[in-house]
């Protein structure tokens, strides 16, 4: 009888493998492969491939370009993330209050689907020199083309995510127990002290996962810098994207290398210490 | 059996998985294509030196139309027009004279001559239209210039002249109003012409000239032609007309489907088609010759036929227009503008070449697309291509292009050949991906300019060099002028000349845009240091100066003034290469009467070159000129910029390319748009001028309204001696950045108008490019 279970563990073991296969291949191809690439450019010279040492990191961590992008890259996270999960969670808040509100939830999501392409029209006909804020307040400034053009990117990320982002805290907040609220109203705790007591701890699972996908959706904003101002915007919003996307037009293959290793590792450590944070939390 | 059927199933379900991952992952049949021009595609994926399609195991297909010159008679260089007589070839010389082909193509008769009255219109140009029919009659059209007593031509009135000359000596006036414009003729099997008027098709009768209108229609005629009973008419859009019914035929709706592109383009003569019957084939089938190669139609049939491959031949090159095609037996004769070929199917020859050499450019260059197609013919085996990707209709931007061509070069896919015209030449030598061109250019024997060949010195090697190169230059009268040998001193200059002279232009510009495009060429090259930044110093003396002479320009303009250049600018539209000639900005002085012109100035000794229309009009305006300087010396600017990929599969034919470009055979055979680099092409080309004897005549009216002519000779001895002069100073060609560039002349327009400061617009400009240096 033993025997038998093990014999039918080891067949079912080796069945998983085959069905496991061909996501293994593609992800092993399509990933891991070219990962290994990057890495291995990163210690090359450019187009010859000649082994460079840690040189190349060397050069990208030395050039004022990247130090100027990641400086711009943090600065538009630390300002926009924060800001975005803080209204979106507002607005969900209001709108739990609010049912009927509710009935609209699908048009929250509305900027989502607007192409990014449309979004910068709409940027160029409001920011532009010639444009309706310039005629609104008699002014003749490029907008885009000043120290204004950080505000208006973190406010265009905010406007195209924040229905996203308070849909995803509208399900966190929906999955609470009633139960537990409705217990501490009773024993007498106020609306904050329920907030800060039971809602908030209650969404931490939740809040992981926005962040992240919060964190992931602020990188696509290159595209709307990088419509309106194309790959020499003005210097606020000189990203990290526009950068690598001009070294690769430059042939500059080993500093992009080396500069994308760099930016995983960052990202890859952000994570481990949000998770690490999360996971503290929740043992407190 | 159970066992069977599991192992039958578990084969079927491996093979699916493995047909969707195949399926999934592969690469497409395109992949890697991006941004290559029309005929790579037909060529398949076509990277450095791989094989086209024809090979890796398929048998190749065999036979091709191949192209040659046809040896013209001893003394004719040009053919005006060609045409079938007893089923032989027939051509009319630039002069009127009549040749046959005799001996099965081996030699030329001379058969008849122009009338004398149309000797001097065929010779000065001023022909508008020429028709020769089989019996020898011809019907022309012609400006006529009066002469005096002494038998000068007097420019300043003409009068249009329409008639019909018989085979024996008969001339017939033919009853059209001088204020008819006709835009075509053509000849049917039986010898009856056609004109083609502005909204109107005539018969001509040959006994007496009159007119029979055929038909009216609103649209415009540019080209007429003869197919069978059909008399096509060509304009915005395609109408047949039934010589036998005497009415408008159907539409041709699978004709003008494949034409609609090119209908209506009627200012671009260079890029139109041209529409034909061949006589003494098919009925009603029409050969039709498109930049993309030969096409037979039968009319009203449903498909096009493609006989040539126009990507492989003369076809594809814009510098020739199409001016006549006649087919006899089985070879096919195509008349350009400048040359008669022939085109001789080859059975022996694959009919697709076997190896791809890629040649690629940001932006289509004339220039180099006659190399392509020069090159391509004295080598059958190479299909040779030419991308451009923002010249053609892809909506593709700059970066767009610029990261295919990466994807390819680092991919070593990259094309054989690359036109750096604005990009960054260090960036690619540095990288490695050009080859060294040392030995290449040291081995043709040729005299390149020194002075060029050292501004693209790197280290040991030398990866580019450019096809052409023009010198910045001051005209103007001897005794103001003299002198003047920098942008300071051209200041003064100018603003002592506005002293003098408060009202009218003095230079040809009146936006500030132009003014820096015109002012950059002395010293663009001062405005980058050692190191590859920006020299603050340098843009800032630059901007300086140029608002300067902007403010004492703009200060005396006359309304009229203004107009009339505004209208030059639209001309131009942005085309800053025809706005910073020489030649362009001293024809400008011209119709402006102002005292001075500046410019590039380029040693193209063509009919219309840039140096023979400068020395003409200077030696007209009593005119000299100096050469100017900037902080770096006496700088040019280079054009057609070649490199070689390090990483080709064929670098061999790709160097070969390079050298062929630059050489005394490609300008012999060829033309160059600009001045060569090279001095034994200035020298051949000076020569076979002299030899020659130049004859261009030009003519247009001042802003007052004052006929003005120019008839452009050969330059003299001085002024020749002039021009060998100007190029033996020059120090070298502009290495600016295109992006360096840009920003000056963007950001500078605004401190030349006064919207900010000088130092402002410096300190804009280094904040504009500071970010691409940085990188």
């Amino acid at each position: 009888m033993k025997k038998i279970a093990k014999r039918s563990v080891r067949r079912g073991g080796s069945r998983g493998l085959w069905f496991l296969a061909p996501s293994l291949l593609g992800v092993g191809y399509l990933v891991l492969l070219p990962t290994g690439d990057v890495l291995r450019r990163s210690f090359a010279t450019a187009l010859s491939g000649q082994w460079a040492g840690l040189d190349n990191y060397r050069r990208v961590l030395e050039n004022e370009a990247f130090r100027l992008a990641v400086t711009n890259t943090l600065r538009f996270l630390a300002l926009s993330l924060p800001l975005l999960l803080f209204l979106g969670l507002l607005l969900a808040l209001v709108i739990c209050r609010v049912p009927r509100l509710e009935h609209f939830k699908a048009m929250y999501l509305l900027p989502m689907a607007i192409p990014a392409a449309t979004v910068v029209l709409v940027w160029r006909l409001v920011f532009s020199r010639q444009g309706f804020l310039n005629a609104w307040l008699g002014t003749h400034v490029d907008f885009m083309g000043e120290s204004s053009s950080l505000a208006i990117l973190v406010g265009s990320y905010i406007w195209k995510n924040l229905g996203y982002t308070m849909v995803l805290w509208l399900a966190g907040l929906k999955a609470i127990p009633a139960e537990q609220t409705e217990a501490a109203r009773v024993d007498g705790a106020g609306r904050i002290r329920c907030f800060f007591q039971i809602t908030l701890p209650n969404l931490k699972g939740s809040a992981y996962t926005i962040t992240v996908l919060s964190l992931l959706n602020a990188f696509k904003s290159f595209r709307e810098a990088y419509l309106v101002s194309g790959a020499y915007p003005q210097q606020d919003i000189y990203l990290l994207q526009h950068l690598f996307q001009n070294w690769y037009t430059k042939l500059d293959m080993d500093k992009l290398a080396a500069g994308a290793v760099l930016m995983a590792l960052v990202l890859g450590a952000l994570s481990l210490l949000l998770q690490r944070l999360w996971n503290t939390t929740d043992a407190l | 059996m159970k066992k069977m059927r599991t192992m039958m199933k578990r084969i079927l379900a491996l093979g699916l998985v493995s047909l969707l991952l195949l399926a999934g992952c592969g690469p497409s049949a395109g992949a890697g294509e991006d941004g290559a021009a029309g005929q790579s595609g037909a060529a398949g994926s076509v990277g450095g030196g791989q094989e086209a399609p024809g090979d890796g195991g398929f048998e190749k297909t065999m036979g091709r139309y191949m192209e040659s010159p046809v040896t013209l008679p001893e003394g004719v260089e040009y053919v005006k027009d060609i045409c079938l007589k007893d089923n032989a070839l027939e051509f009319t010389a630039m002069d009127g004279t009549v040749y046959r082909l005799e001996e099965q193509g081996q030699s030329w008769q001379e058969i008849s001559r122009a009338p004398e009255e149309l000797q001097y219109p065929l010779s000065a140009y001023t022909m508008d239209y020429y028709q020769r029919n089989q019996a020898g009659d011809i019907l022309a059209g012609y400006i006529l210039f009066p002469r005096d007593e002494e038998g000068n031509v007097n420019y300043d009135t003409f009068s249009y002249v329409h008639a019909l000359f018989l085979a024996d000596g008969t001339r017939i006036a033919v009853d059209l109003s001088e204020q008819e414009y006709i835009s075509s003729a053509a000849c049917d099997g039986s010898g009856t012409f056609y004109l083609g008027g502005r909204d109107r098709i005539y018969r001509v009768n040959g006994q007496d000239g009159s007119l029979e209108v055929l038909t009216e229609f609103a649209d415009r005629c540019d080209y007429l032609s003869v197919c069978g009973k059909y008399l096509v008419i060509q304009g915005e859009t395609l109408q047949f007309y039934d010589l036998e019914e005497n009415r408008m035929a159907e539409q041709e709706p699978v004709l003008e489907e494949f034409l609609k592109a090119w209908l209506g383009q009627s200012g671009d003569i260079g890029s139109r088609p041209y529409l034909l019957s061949v006589s003494g084939q098919e009925d009603n089938s029409l050969y039709v010759l498109t930049r993309e190669g030969l096409y037979r139609h039968v009319l009203y049939g449903s498909t096009m036929e493609q006989i040539i491959d126009g990507s492989l031949c003369s076809m594809s090159d814009r510098a020739h227009s199409f001016v006549n095609m006649l087919q006899l037996g089985e070879t096919f004769y195509v008349l350009y503008n400048d040359q008669l070929k022939k085109y001789v199917y080859d059975p022996g020859v694959p009919t697709v070449p076997e190896h791809t050499l890629r040649v690629w450019g940001l932006q289509l260059n004339e220039d180099i697309q006659r190399v392509v197609g020069a090159f391509a013919q004295s080598h059958p085996d190479l299909y040779v291509t030419y991308e451009h990707p923002l010249s053609e209709d892809t909506g593709m931007t700059r970066e767009d292009a610029l990261k295919v061509l990466s994807t390819e070069l680092a991919t070593g896919n990259g094309p054989d050949v690359l036109l750096l015209d604005d990009l960054s030449y260090d960036t690619y030598a540095e990288k490695g991906v050009l080859a060294d061109l040392t030995a290449t250019l040291d081995g043709t024997g040729e005299r390149y300019m020194d002075a060029v060949r050292a501004s693209y010195r790197r280290g040991e090697g030398q990866y580019a060099m450019p096809m052409s190169m023009a010198v910045p230059v001051l005209m103007g009268a001897e005794d103001k002028i003299q002198g003047v040998s920098d942008l300071e001193q051209l200041t003064e200059l100018i603003e002592q000349s506005r002293a003098a002279q408060p009202e009218g232009t003095l230079l040809s510009f009146n936006r500030p845009e132009n003014a820096l495009q015109l002012l950059a060429v002395v010293s663009m090259d001062d405005w980058m240091d050692e190191s590859g930044g920006v020299d603050s110093e340098g843009v800032k003396n630059f901007l300086t100066l140029a608002k300067r002479i902007y403010d004492a320009q703009v200060s005396g303009m006359t309304v009229k003034e203004m107009e009339g250049m505004d209208q030059l600018v639209g001309y131009i539209n942005g085309r800053e290469q025809i706005w910073t000639q020489a030649g362009y900005q001293v024809e400008n002085a011209l119709y402006f009467h102002q005292p001075f012109a500046m410019g590039l100035l380029n040693s193209n000794m063509s009919v219309m070159g840039d140096y023979n229309m400068t020395s003409e009009i200077m030696s007209m305006l009593g005119m000299t000129m100096v050469p100017l300087a900037g902080e770096n010396g006496y700088i040019g600017r280079a054009y057609n910029i070649l490199a070689v990929n390090e990483g080709s599969g064929v670098k061999e034919q790709a160097l070969e390319f390079v050298a062929y470009a630059l050489s005394k055979q490609f300008a012999t055979e060829s033309y160059i748009g600009m001045g060569s680099v090279n001095w034994d092409v200035l020298e051949e080309q000076i020569r076979r001028s002299q030899e020659d004897g130049i004859s261009a005549f030009m003519s247009f009216e001042d802003i007052d309204g004052k006929p003005q002519a120019v008839e452009v000779d050969n330059p003299s001895q001085e002024e020749l001696a002039a021009l060998r002069q100007i190029l033996e100073a020059c120090q070298g060609v502009s290495q600016c950045d295109s992006r360096v560039y840009d920003a000056v002349i963007e950001t500078g327009a605004k401190a030349l108008t006064g919207e900010i400061t000088v130092e402002d617009a410096v300190k804009e400009i280094e904040k504009k490019v500071s970010l691409y240096l940085a990188e």
